[in-house]
């Protein structure tokens, strides 16, 4: 399995750096990414239907990072923002601008510290800690933002529980993310083969 | 320096997974040890709703008492004898903030995110503070 974020590096897996991506290609990755975002919003309706965590504040799984982490090993940076953008459009329609807000914030911190310890560690990390690192600046992402809104907001009693919740809900979804990816590994590629 | 092959997952992660969790028990003890040493700080309760601050409720000397949300009735608020509020009723479908329970030092927050109310705790040097008519 190769997975750099931002550039799938195996041979035939994406457009080749410095050429111009044909219009099947780009035609392809669209679709890619659409599918991934019906994948995301699936697992958001399946999370919404198990029972709340039960703690002292709002906590989920984020299994819809699964989708948006799949972007990110197997098509790259921009288009893993552009899965967290969406997903946090899907929630500005469906519920209201603050839960968006926290979204966004979420999805754009967790993508940018998955980048960052990918391209820092030279892709030495492992999938499991970046999906772990993912999952907890998701969680911290959300709750400065919160911070940010009333500033009488301590996230300090909060922390421990959001490290411990980031922690199970990281090692979740990179299990998770492994189970899907022969399924995955079977969509055709316009650029060659899906992660096999 | 080419990028080395990624794995799933390598021995050495166990030890990062638990120094975060090592690091998350250090932080609980930080936050226990600073709620020990502000419990003769002067608090009240700031309830939000919609982005908008709609109620003060003082959280000493007052009397045991419970505060409905006029948008929404079936919120309750309760401000407990020991200067803490919790909320104690809510119609939403995870109960989150009844579960999150009392709140009594500064920072603490209960939050009802489907009805979108916010509640926090802020240390104040005033007695009491005025009641608006949102929360009755």
């Amino acid at each position: 399995m190769s997975a750099e974020p931002g550039r799938a590096t195996e041979a035939g897996r994406a457009p080749v750096p410095g050429r111009q991506a044909s219009q099947h290609e780009r035609l392809g990755r669209l679709v890619l990414v659409a599918l991934l975002f019906a994948l995301a919003l699936t697992l958001q309706w399946i999370e919404a239907l198990l029972p709340p965590i039960p703690a002292p504040v709002p906590l989920k799984f984020g299994l819809s990072n699964i989708a948006v982490m799949y972007a990110l090993f197997f098509l790259g940076g921009r288009d893993a923002y552009q899965l967290a953008v969406l997903k946090s459009g899907f929630v500005l329609l469906t519920r209201s601008v603050l839960p968006a807000a926290f979204s966004l914030a979420g999805g754009l911190l967790s993508v940018t510290v998955m980048l960052l310890l990918h391209r820092l560690s030279r892709g030495r990390i492992s999938w499991l800690l970046l999906s772990v690192s993912g999952a907890i600046t998701h969680n911290l992402g959300q709750f400065l933002v919160l911070q940010l809104l009333y500033r009488s907001v301590s996230i300090l009693w909060v922390a421990p529980l959001l490290l411990v919740a980031g922690v199970a809900a990281g090692v979740l979804s990179a299990v998770l993310l492994r189970l899907l990816l022969p399924a995955l590994g079977r969509l055709r590629l316009p650029w060659g083969q899906g992660p096999s | 320096m080419p990028n080395a092959e990624p794995v799933f997952a390598r021995r050495r992660d166990l030890l990062v997974i638990a120094g975060l969790l090592a690091i998350a028990a250090a932080l609980y003890l930080l936050s226990q040890f600073a709620t020990g040493r502000r419990t003769e700080v002067v608090c009240h309760a700031e309830v939000w709703h919609q982005g908008r601050l709609v109620e003060s409720i003082p959280m000493c000397g007052g009397a045991e008492r419970d505060f409905h949300c006029s948008w929404n009735e079936a919120v309750v608020l309760h401000r407990y004898a020991d200067g803490s509020v919790a909320f104690v009723h809510s119609d939403c479908p995870d109960q989150v903030c009844v579960r999150t329970g009392r709140l009594r030092d500064p920072g603490r927050f209960a939050a009802c995110l489907p009805n979108q109310v916010l509640v926090t705790v802020v240390a104040t040097t005033e007695e009491s503070l005025p009641e608006v008519d949102h929360v009755s």
